[in-house]
């Protein structure tokens, strides 16, 4: 017998010897990128549950609410908390795909010039130091990955949340160089990170390591960069008619065009574009998680003292009696724990009769709202409280919400510490349950700014960080168990 | 009559008969069939003959003895003459005398319990020496004494003696049954066949009167309990192939055995019919098992299919029809149970939360129970109490008819089958039916060719369970749904009612799951064979076999837009409609050479092969969803289309050889040797060898033990050899892309970007999995062959186990890559035995295996020295671990539950529980052990808390039959494994509002109160529902798996049929599963069978489809 017959190469799947060789073929690697958002794990489910069972913005619709999520919200995960180790796990798909791209950037020859070339390792470099610094905002130091394993023998080791945040810094320095502003994009490529969302993320991860100054030089370039401006109606910037609106800095993109939810979901497959938000916190459907009611007193009311009522609160939640479906349902019955109130937040149901498992509206990661807190944060920070001042009123003037400006009778915001307590406050009702309050507690409290603990069950040297996933503590030959976070 | 002209040199001196035919049988590859009786095998012939035609050669040996021949098919049948004869004898006059006198002439048929006539049966006057023998159609004919003084005895060499009184009957039909412990007895090895006497290794036989006698449409299902060493577990569902594990799990990979079916290795045998089956050899050891190579390493099942071998015309029809139930029903909570569990659960919950008791009881408790179940019903909510078990279960049929053609002349003989079988699931929405038809033909082409074949014709189709491998299986919704809320709900698209937001829970109705979605796989099969064996010199053979196994399937998934109404949780707006289309195609080409030579008393028998197996696998698949309308349920006029497709490839080169050697009979040594190439393997490391050596002792054969009368035969056994494994997917090495992922970057249209990257890491050094195994054996069988032992002992470890290794999530890979990692030991004693008794009109069997394995994991590599399985709610159920079996249960232990705040406080006082919530433990709560002592419970306090393995299984089996009447009882068990109960999570683990069992009714709520139930609160602070062994029950159990009581219809009730066209017909009674006795309470059934494919997750009950008690009636009948 003729034994060439033994060797069979796979007909169906390209191999790695010889795909990444075109500029095209280097753009599908990036897309793949992207797709990892999409993942159960990730924005289709479980990254802002992690997010938002460990911030103070939320409390559980009832009893309901599972047992994973449950652990989060009272503070007594252990390592195998599936929410987390989902999190993880989709954060870290995101990193290899992105270090796929950057380890065979340098080898394409044909089809590409090197401007792109630039963007799509920028595209790449974004996404890697993202999911980088919610790893270790989240979890402290983390195994590092520069490029992809190619045999199990290269597992990484913890690193020190220094040698993280190196990375993550010198990535997103290379994103901003490399990628394009956001009008240089077509619209058929508008869901791709631009210059801009890389030199916000870049002010994040700056303000996490307190280098507000840093952090202030590339929200202003951003700010001077003119391609963005706040919506009319604050509402627009959740529903699925007005994604990627001027105010949107990047987004991550789901559709119902292709198919509902891929309970599997791994961000992987022609369908499964979607989100189960809406389903998980609707108030006609699971409600699991429902605002808190210190995040509900936050918001300013005339019944309060305040001189209006803050616009956000309507177009934030609904309560019992409101009316949904364009208009021509109105809520009553809502399941679970008082008070009747719940998010509207991206819920499908402003259109739909009810929510389902699959919701295509986009989540807004980063606003330009959240750009001008930020830059008020930071102008305050070097020493600038009355420019922080005139960013925060920049936030209030916004057409739809037109609150006075401060000084207000609530917040005189005439010193440094009141400024930051009129940041914080307008950063918690501008963007409430958008996932950012949690990473402010956890920037603030490590940066001792917190005026107070707001999460009732925090214990110190315990609740800063989740515990490693016991999965990867199992499989990873470089981590033992002394290697845990403390107090897990 | 070919073989009549073999040429055969002969040297004897003094010999036995026997073994002069034996030397014979070995020389010419004949086989000689005869009663001892009649030959009278300790007479002793002396003949010399060179190179002397077998015709001439048998008239000189036999013209003395009295004896003649006939050729039957490849066998000679030896026999006296054909008039009746009277030997010489003391009392000869007296007989004469009477003979002449009152002699009557008697008539009658001869056959076997297939229901052919039986030619060459003695039949001899009991206590004289006359006699007769049956014709070639199994009739006789003989003169016997008149009055009622005359027994007949009825004896042929495989088969039980019968003795029969003549009273004043003309006619004596019998039936004899055969007696598959006779010596004689041949069993297929791979590439041929061996005599049982002259076996080295460990094979386990199973004849088709077993496997034929359960109503199973898979053949590995009636395995069960048949054979020491085999362990098969049943999944309940319809078409479902149950595990089975020859001698333990030797591997966390697949450790499926190798099936071939008529010389062809075959994925699974799963849809041969297994009525069509003649017989399954189990090949155990390596001795037996290594010729089969690379594929071996967990044993290999040998599949033969039924061929003709009598010349008569015989015609079958077998036909049952059954009734299947589910034998236990769980007690569930009703409507006024749960709505009172349920306030206690939410309350202590609200009380966790900080709330005031009541702020979560759902809306409807509060208004909604009195209004009615929809609108226009006039049935409220608080009137239904809907039992979702009954509703669920059915009474299933199931039935099988058959017909069965078999015959043929001196040139082609035939064996054709056509059947039906049909099962409906006991769970809704699930079924299996199967249509076959089988060919099989052998012919003579001249002296020294002949050419046959096999061709299998099957379609089937299955009607899936929903959910099944989920942790969200239907057993699970059945435990949890909604005991006010009715089934049924008109006005809802699809017509179902489902929970909602005012029922503050969401469980699935599962009889809209079953119902209205529909998961169903049809498939045609195609497998043939052709062979053609040309004997080039006496002894010297050669066989071509080609075969190919053609399989088409088409999957059609089709789930129907639906709604639960506002507020309702679950929904789909669309149809969702997908098929999936695959074919398999694979050839095989074998070329054999044998050559079979007597020296004196050595005698050889050599084998060599070269076989080439190759396989092409393409897909299509298909789907999208109609947003339209629920009328089209076939993947056309859909939005948002998907479609792909696939193709996969493989082949296997191999050369194999073989050499047995016999000395004298006694001394017996085999050695095999297997060279495979697999295109599965990495360049360089594609081709691997499995050689393996025996050798046996027939101690019986020694001059010495001759004269033990008792001992019939005598045999040790030993072998040592290596076998392997391939049971990996196509391209495990490659590094390729995959192309799954898509993104939209679009504004304005939708348009799907699709991304390229690695979703598994690969491993170019993956190599063979390799199994070495030791086996010593001893095989006896005593008093005539009444009596038969066989014991074994086997040491069989793996190396360089293959698995998909787990790498930790922070690689980023979607899919963990194949790697050796690890060995992996299974030690173990089987025991087989059988007792037969022939005496008088009741004969019987008894036969009984039973066998012990002792798994241990021996090194993992450096995979952390763990592997982790059996994912729940995020935690790890088992643990691989070395010096540990695989997979057993890991989880904590309880120590009781606190009955007061001092118990909570003086406990911690000196403990924390670091997986409790803060304000945890609280009166009610679960204590967990602090195993290690270091003043914490935390996760390295989870210790060993069962195994799925058993300590021994066993069957037994029991026939009998006394005139018309047959009795089968078949009991079958296991002793000493664990079962990992989620049921029983489900059932009292209270973590949130569901409905639960009824042993949360014994939940703690009171200081004092003796219970292992906690608290109910939702939210489960103290994660008393954590992986415990409170979820952990004994498995053993003992099943009467199978009674059967038969009555053959007696000859003159057939006459008006017309006795000359119906031969026989019989009618039977028989069930399964009648009565099971267990420890386990706390789920459906003791027999847990697969989940997700996995084989970390093993033993696990998350809700599997259950066995089913089956009673069932029916007929067979003979032409």
């Amino acid at each position: 017998c003729n034994s060439n017959i033994l060797d069979k190469v796979n007909p169906t799947q390209l191999s790695t010897e010889t795909y990444f060789k075109t500029g095209t073929e280097l753009v599908t690697g990036v897309n793949a990128v992207y797709a990892g958002w999409q993942g159960l794990n990730l924005y289709a489910r479980e990254y802002f549950f992690v997010h938002d069972l460990r911030g103070d913005d939320m409390q559980p619709g009832g009893s309901q609410l599972e047992i994973q999520r449950a652990q989060l919200i009272n503070g007594n995960q252990d390592a195998s908390n599936q929410v987390a180790n989902d999190v993880w796990q989709g954060l870290y798909r995101v990193i290899h795909r992105a270090n796929v791209v950057i380890s065979f950037a340098p080898g394409v020859t044909q089809g590409i010039t090197e401007e792109l070339r630039n963007r799509v390792v920028g595209e790449a470099k974004f996404h890697r130091a993202w999911c980088y610094y919610e790893l270790a905002s989240l979890w402290g130091g983390v195994p590092l990955y520069q490029a992809y394993a190619t045999s199990p023998e290269e597992s990484q080791p913890r690193a020190t949340e220094d040698q993280v945040y190196e990375l993550v810094i010198n990535d997103l320095k290379d994103a901003v160089a490399g990628l394009p502003l956001k009008s240089a994009y077509s619209d058929t490529d508008i869901g791709r990170v631009s210059k801009g969302a890389a030199q916000a993320m870049l002010a994040r991860v700056y303000m996490q390591r307190g280098n507000y100054a840093a952090a202030k030089e590339q929200l202003a370039a951003l700010i001077a960069s003119n391609q963005y401006k706040l919506t009319d109606a604050y509402a627009d910037n959740f529903r699925e008619e007005n994604e990627f609106n001027t105010e949107s800095v990047w987004e991550i993109s789901f559709t119902e065009a292709f198919g509902g939810l891929n309970w599997s979901g791994d961000g992987n497959g022609i369908n499964g574009e979607v989100t189960i938000r809406g389903q998980e916190y609707g108030p006609n459907a699971w409600r699991n998680l429902i605002p808190s009611s210190s995040l509900l007193a936050e918001f300013e009311t005339q019944k309060a003292g305040d001189a209006k009522d803050d616009s956000r609160f309507k177009d934030s939640f609904y309560q019992v009696g409101d009316v949904f479906n364009n208009g021509r349902d109105t809520l009553k019955d809502v399941q679970g724990a008082n008070p009747k109130i719940s998010w509207k937040k991206y819920q499908k149901i402003y259109k739909a009769t009810s929510e389902n498992s699959q919701s295509g509206i986009n989540f807004r990661v980063i606003r330009y709202a959240e750009v001008l807190l930020m830059m008020a944060e930071c102008e305050n920070e070097v020493g600038s409280p009355a420019t922080a001042v005139s960013y925060i009123n920049q936030v209030r003037d916004r057409k739809s919400v037109a609150l006075p400006h401060y000084p207000t009778a609530k917040f005189p915001a005439s010193t440094k510490a009141q400024v930051f307590d009129a940041i914080v406050h307008e950063k918690r009702v501008e963007l409430g349950g958008e996932q950012i309050r949690n990473l402010d507690i956890l920037r603030w409290r490590k940066q001792n700014k917190l005026a107070k603990e707001p999460i009732t069950y925090f214990q110190k040297g315990k609740h800063e960080l989740l515990p490693i996933p016991q999965n990867e503590i199992n499989n990873n030959s470089k981590i033992d168990q002394k290697d845990q976070n403390p107090g897990y | 009559q070919d073989l009549l002209e073999r040429r055969i040199s002969l040297s004897a001196k003094n010999q036995d008969v026997e073994s002069v035919f034996k030397r014979i049988e070995k020389q010419a590859n004949v086989q000689f069939l005869f009663s001892r009786e009649i030959i009278q095998s300790k007479r002793k012939v002396t003949y010399q003959a060179t190179n002397e035609q077998l015709s001439l050669l048998l008239e000189h040996i036999l013209a003395p003895l009295s004896l003649k021949y006939e050729v039957v098919g490849q066998q000679i049948l030896i026999k006296r003459e054909a008039v009746p004869v009277t030997l010489p004898q003391q009392n000869s006059t007296t007989q004469r005398s009477n003979e002449a006198a009152q002699d009557v002439q008697l008539t009658g048929q001869v056959t076997g319990d297939n229901g052919e006539g039986l030619p060459g049966v003695n039949i001899q006057i009991k206590s004289t020496n006359r006699g007769t023998t049956t014709d070639v159609n199994g009739n006789y004919k003989l003169t016997v004494p008149e009055g009622s003084g005359t027994t007949l005895v009825f004896s042929f060499i495989g088969y039980g003696t019968k003795e029969v009184a003549v009273g004043n009957q003309s006619a004596i039909n019998v039936t004899l049954i055969a007696d598959n412990k006779t010596l004689n007895e041949v069993v297929v090895v791979g590439y041929g066949t061996q005599r049982k006497t002259s076996l080295t290794g460990a094979i386990a036989s199973v004849s088709d009167k077993e496997i034929g006698v359960l109503p199973v449409s898979n053949i590995s299902q009636s395995l069960q309990g048949r054979a020491a060493g085999v362990t098969v577990t049943n999944n309940g569902a319809p078409g479902e192939a149950p595990i089975i594990r020859i001698r333990g799990v030797g591997t966390v990979n697949n450790a499926n055995p190798l099936y071939v079916v008529d010389g062809v290795p075959v994925g699974d045998g799963s849809n041969v019919d297994p009525k069509d089956v003649q017989s399954i050899e189990v090949l155990k050891d390596a001795s037996a098992a290594a010729i089969y190579g690379s594929r071996a390493a967990n044993g290999v099942i040998l599949i033969t299919t039924k061929r003709s071998n009598s010349k008569k015309l015989s015609v079958t029809i077998d036909s049952y029809v059954g009734v299947q139930t589910a034998w236990r029903k769980l007690p569930l909570l009703n409507r006024d149970q749960y709505i009172a569990y349920g306030t206690d659960l939410l309350n202590n919950g609200d009380i966790y939360n900080g709330k005031p008791a009541g702020t979560s009881i759902p809306p409807r408790w509060q208004t909604g129970l009195d209004q009615p179940i929809y609108t226009g019903a006039t049935q409220t909510f608080r009137q239904t109490d809907t039992d979702w078990q009954d509703e669920m279960f059915r009474n299933a049929t199931i039935q099988q008819h058959r017909l069965e053609l078999s015959g043929g002349n001196d040139v082609s003989k035939f064996y054709l089958s056509g059947g039906f079988f049909s099962q409906d699931g006991i769970m809704l929405g699930t079924d299996y039916k199967r249509g076959n038809i089988r060919l099989n033909s052998d012919h003579k082409l001249g002296k020294r060719v002949t050419l046959g074949q096999t061709l299998y014709l099957a379609y089937d189709s299955r009607r899936i369970e929903q959910n099944g491998g989920s942790i969200g299986t239907q057993i699970r919704n059945i435990i949890n749904t909604i005991p006010y809320l009715p089934v049924y709900n008109p006005n809802n698209l699809g017509g179902f009612e489902g929970s909602k937001n005012v029922d503050g829970t969401d469980p699935s109705n599962p009889v809209r799951n079953v119902l209205l979605n529909s998961n169903t796989t049809q498939s045609n099969t195609v497998f043939s064979t052709f062979y053609v064996d040309v004997e080039i010199l006496t002894g010297l053979k050669y066989r071509f076999q080609g075969g190919i196994n053609i399989y088409n399937s088409i999957g059609r998934t089709v789930n129907p837009s639906y709604d639960s109404g506002p507020g309702g949780f679950a929904s789909l707006s669309y149809a969702s409609i997908s098929q999936d289309r695959g074919q398999s195609v694979a050839p095989i080409y074998t070329n054999q050479l044998s050559y079979i030579k007597d020296f004196g008393k050595h005698t050889i028998n050599a084998t060599a092969v070269a076989e080439k197996q190759t396989s092409v696998f393409s897909n299509i698949n298909l789907g999208g969803n109609n947003t339209i309308t629920n009328a089209i349920i076939e993947p056309t006029n859909l939005t948002s289309p998907r479609i792909g497709a696939g193709r996969a490839e493989s082949a296997i080169l191999s050369y194999v050889g073989r050499l047995n050697y016999e000395y004298s009979g006694k001394y017996l040594l085999g050695l095999s040797f297997r060279r495979d190439g697999s295109s599965k393997y990495a360049p360089g490391k594609k081709w691997g060898n499995f050689p393996a050596a025996s050798a046996g002792w027939r101690i019986s054969e020694e001059r010495f033990m001759k004269n033990i009368p008792a001992i019939t035969e005598l045999k040790l056994r030993g072998s040592y050899g290596l076998v392997g494994n391939n049971n990996i997917g196509d391209y495990g090495y490659q590094a390729t892309l995959s192309s799954d992922p898509y993104y939209e970057f679009d504004k304005t249209t939708s348009i799907e970007s699709q991304g390229y990257t690695i979703r598994k890491l690969a491993n170019r050094d993956l190599k063979w999995e390799s199994v070495a195994m030791t086996n010593v054996g001893i095989d006896a069988t005593l008093l005539n062959g009444k009596f038969s032992v066989s014991v074994d002992y086997f040491n069989n470890l793996t190396r360089d186990m293959v698995l998909n290794r787990p790498i930790p999530p922070s690689m980023g890979y979607d899919e963990a890559p194949l790697a050796n990692v690890g060995s992996v030991q299974n030690r173990g004693i089987e025991l087989q035995a059988g007792y037969q008794s022939n005496k008088g009109a009741l004969t019987w069997q008894l036969n009984g295996n039973i066998s012990a394995v002792r798994n241990k994991v021996i090194s993992l590599g450096d995979v952390g020295n763990t592997i982790f399985g059996g994912d729940w709610y995020g935690d790890n159920i088992t643990k691989t671990e070395v010096g540990q079996p695989i997979g057993y249960f890991y989880g904590y232990k309880t120590n009781g539950i606190f009955q007061n705040q001092g118990e909570v406080d003086s406990w911690k006082a000196q403990y924390t529980d670091v997986v409790a919530d803060k304000n945890s433990p609280l009166p009610g709560d679960i204590r967990y052990t602090d195993v290690n002592g270091d003043g914490k419970v935390d996760p390295s306090d989870k210790v060993k808390i069962g195994q799925f393995l058993p300590k021994f299984t066993y069957g037994t089996n029991f026939t009998a039959k006394w005139k018309g009447v047959d009795l089968t009882l078949f009991i079958q068990g296991v002793q000493g494994n664990q079962i990992y109960s989620t049921v029983k999570y489900n059932l009292e683990g209270m973590t949130r509002l569901f409905n639960a069992g009824t042993a949360v009714l014994d939940r703690w709520v009171r200081e004092g109160q003796v219970t292992d139930v906690p608290r109910a609160v939702a939210g489960d602070p103290n994660h008393n529902a954590r992986a415990s062994n409170r979820f952990v029950e004994s498995g053993s159990y003992i099943r009467m798996k199978n009674l059967t009581v038969g009555y053959a219809l007696p000859a003159n009730w057939l006459a008006p049929l017309g006795t000359s066209f119906i031969t026989r017909a019989r009618v039977y009674v028989s069930t399964t599963n009648l009565l099971t006795i267990t420890g386990y309470k706390s789920g459906y059934d003791p027999e847990i069978g697969s989940f997700g494919g996995s084989s970390l997750t093993n033993g696990i009950d998350y809700g599997q489809f259950p066995q089913a008690r089956t009673i069932m009636a029916g007929l067979q009948i003979g032409f």
